[in-house]
């Protein structure tokens, strides 16, 4: 028997492998292709304090290796996503982490604590990074001091897992890294996508709305796994490494580096059973090297 | 959210046709799905041995044949993508999602529907006429194509009934211009059954020209739109449709909310 179960700070998970924010949508998307209960986690969509329409089209572009994204984080505002979406997410057999972002630090905390007072969720990630919104992201982490007070802020209103999701667009990632755990993080996520540009020569136009936006998918993995080494030596919190992951062998890199956990996100909407495939790619690993528990394989890189 | 649960899905090419000079029919061997699929739905298509491609490639269903299990879709070269799906042999396996989106709906008082199609846009019309073969139904096509040579399945679809009217841009066939110039014309002149509604697929230009018609004439129109898409299934938020309502803007999904809207109810962008 392998077993594949991890701890980050008190919470228990089946397995290392979770879905990313923004890219399984509220999870019931994705019942037809698998059920998500066989995954670590699901992180949902990034809830806002209120109604975000998103942005305006076009939000995506294809690139060489992955996409352009400026999708502006849509969605309903967290009291219809109590409403709507948990009856949902609670019955999923696994552990749920909702995606916060907010325009100010004390958004961040108000989103918590109206989450606060709903049963089925295991912990928050806070989303320090979508670059594409305009009016706030980015900021939380240009500022180590800035993105340590937030996490602190969010820290008083809540005893459950508090992740903090890191954008690579800084000067160092070390440095807000350090920040939040000081803020009392639990764990650190990163990277979120790398901001990018793409433009269409027929038209003489930028492709994305926005202009810029956020590139994902194979293309940036190794961006992120020097972030996550990056992070890694900077900080004692658990890392979760997201970042270009396609298949099982690009999860297992990220756990041989040190993650002790990762995040499928662009994939899931080519091969939207991805998730269930890795499960089972790393249980197979590990069966066939003797690796009876997933913790003796993490962090076992030679360098 | 349409009746059907959708899948992921390995189907054989069952064999290959090239239909005009850049247009191909694909037809795949899946005969438990194949009577489910219903016109406007489409699947979405992972190129096979296309490293370098990332998302897969959203395509119409064009026509079912329930007794041999088989579907088709029918495309145009237009980039990459396309051009790698041309070179697939029969018995290629190619993973699929599907059926995906809504489909065109024709209410049981419909006496007579009117396809508006530019160019691949014809595509999902064969399968919709042939759901609506044995009802009683007046069915007229405009079909608008570049030139002569690059028209698709014209004596089909004079054989389920249809009477067609055509248009080229370069007047190699039928008159020259714009299809919905005939449009106009007919629907000023000719003697329109009294619940009649237009169906459209194709560039945006057309789709425009079809929702001032349909306002116009006060007819229900419903488009087929061609967002590009990252997923097809609504988890991406990627392929947003304006509301066309006052206002906060509001967005729709295409891939999951649409393909098919009712015209007046969204922006038609570009
Ligand atoms: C629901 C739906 C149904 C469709 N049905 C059909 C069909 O039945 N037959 C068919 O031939 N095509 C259909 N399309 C369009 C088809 O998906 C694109 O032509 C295809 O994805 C292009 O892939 P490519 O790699 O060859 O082109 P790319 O290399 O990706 O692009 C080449 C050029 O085509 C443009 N392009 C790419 N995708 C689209 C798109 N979705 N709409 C408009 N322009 C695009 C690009 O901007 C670029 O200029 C459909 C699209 C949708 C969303
Ligand atoms: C279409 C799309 C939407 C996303 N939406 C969110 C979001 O709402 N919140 C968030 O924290 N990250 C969001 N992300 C970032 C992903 O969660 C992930 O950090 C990033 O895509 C890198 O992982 P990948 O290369 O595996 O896709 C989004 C990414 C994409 C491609
Ligand atoms: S294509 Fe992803 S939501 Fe429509």
């Amino acid at each position: 028997m392998v077993d594949l179960n991890i701890k980050i700070g008190t919470i228990e998970f089946k397995n290392p492998v979770m879905v990313a924010s923004g890219t399984f949508g509220y999870a019931s998307e994705f019942c037809d292709f698998f059920d998500p209960s066989v995954l670590g986690a699901v992180i949902t969509k990034t809830v806002t304090e209120d109604f975000r329409p998103g942005n305006p089209p076009s939000r995506i572009v294809e690139t060489t290796g992955g996409m352009l994204n400026s999708i502006g984080l849509p969605n309903s505002g967290v009291e219809p996503f109590i409403r709507e979406k948990m009856p949902f997410l609670r019955k999923i057999k696994t552990r749920l982490i909702v995606n916060i972002a907010g325009k100010t630090g004390d958004e961040f905390a108000r989103v918590v604590e109206k989450l606060e007072a709903v049963d089925g969720i295991d912990g928050y990630e806070l989303n320090y990074s979508c670059p594409n919104v305009k009016e706030g992201g980015l900021s939380f982490s240009a500022d180590a001091a800035v993105a340590e007070k937030v996490t602190a802020n969010a820290r008083k209103k809540t005893r459950r897992l508090l992740i903090t999701k890191l954008t690579p667009n800084v000067t160092s990632i070390g440095d807000v890294g350090k920040a939040v755990e000081n803020g009392g993080a639990d764990a650190i996520s990163a990277i979120n996508t790398v901001v990018g540009m793409a433009i269409d020569l027929r038209k003489k136009k930028p492709r994305l709305s926005t202009i810029t936006g956020g590139l994902s998918g194979a293309a940036i993995k190794p961006i992120a796994m020097a972030k996550v080494y990056e992070l890694l030596k900077r900080t004692t919190l658990p890392l979760i490494a997201i970042g270009g992951i396609t298949d099982t062998t690009d999860a297992l890199e990220f756990l041989l580096l040190g993650a002790c956990a990762v995040q499928i996100g662009t994939q899931n909407f080519v091969n939207p059973a991805i998730g269930r495939d890795v499960v089972e790619g790393i249980a197979d690993y590990c069966r066939e090297n003797h690796i009876h528990h997933i913790s003796d394989f993490t962090g076992s890189l030679v360098i | 959210m349409n009746q059907n649960s959708k899948k992921m899905f390995v189907a054989p090419l069952y064999s290959k046709q090239k239909v005009t000079k850049s247009v191909y029919r694909l037809d795949f061997y899946e005969p438990d799905l194949t009577p489910l699929f219903r016109a406007g739905q489409f699947v979405n298509v992972s190129i096979p041995r296309c490293k370098e491609i990332v998302w897969r490639r959203p395509f119409s269903i064009h026509r079912v044949n329930s007794d041999k299990g088989c579907f088709s879709v029918l495309f145009d070269i237009v980039g990459r993508g396309t051009l790698a799906l041309k070179n697939i042999q029969k018995g290629d396996k190619v993973n699929m999602l599907g059926p995906l989106g809504n489909s065109f709906e024709c209410p049981d008082d419909t006496e007579q529907v009117i396809l508006i199609a530019g160019g691949l846009g014809i595509a999902p019309f064969y399968l919709f006429l042939q759901q609506l073969e044995h009802r009683d139904i007046k069915k007229t096509i405009f079909y608008g194509a570049a030139s002569a040579e690059r028209f698709c399945c014209l004596n089909e679809f004079e054989q389920l009934d249809a009477t067609l009217y055509l248009t080229t841009d370069d007047g190699s066939e039928g008159e020259s211009g714009l299809i919905t110039e005939p449009l106009w014309r007919y629907l000023e002149t000719a003697e329109l059954k009294r619940k009649t509604v237009l169906y459209t697929c194709g560039p945006t230009l057309m789709l425009k020209e079809v929702q001032k018609i349909s306002k116009q004439f006060k007819l229900p129109a419903f488009v087929s739109v061609e967002n590009v898409m990252a997923c097809g299934f609504g988890a991406c938020m990627g392929c947003a449709v304006p509301l066309d309502q006052p206002g906060e803007k509001r967005y729709l999904l295409a891939c999951t909310d649409g393909p098919v809207f009712p015209i007046n109810e969204i922006v038609i962008d570009g």
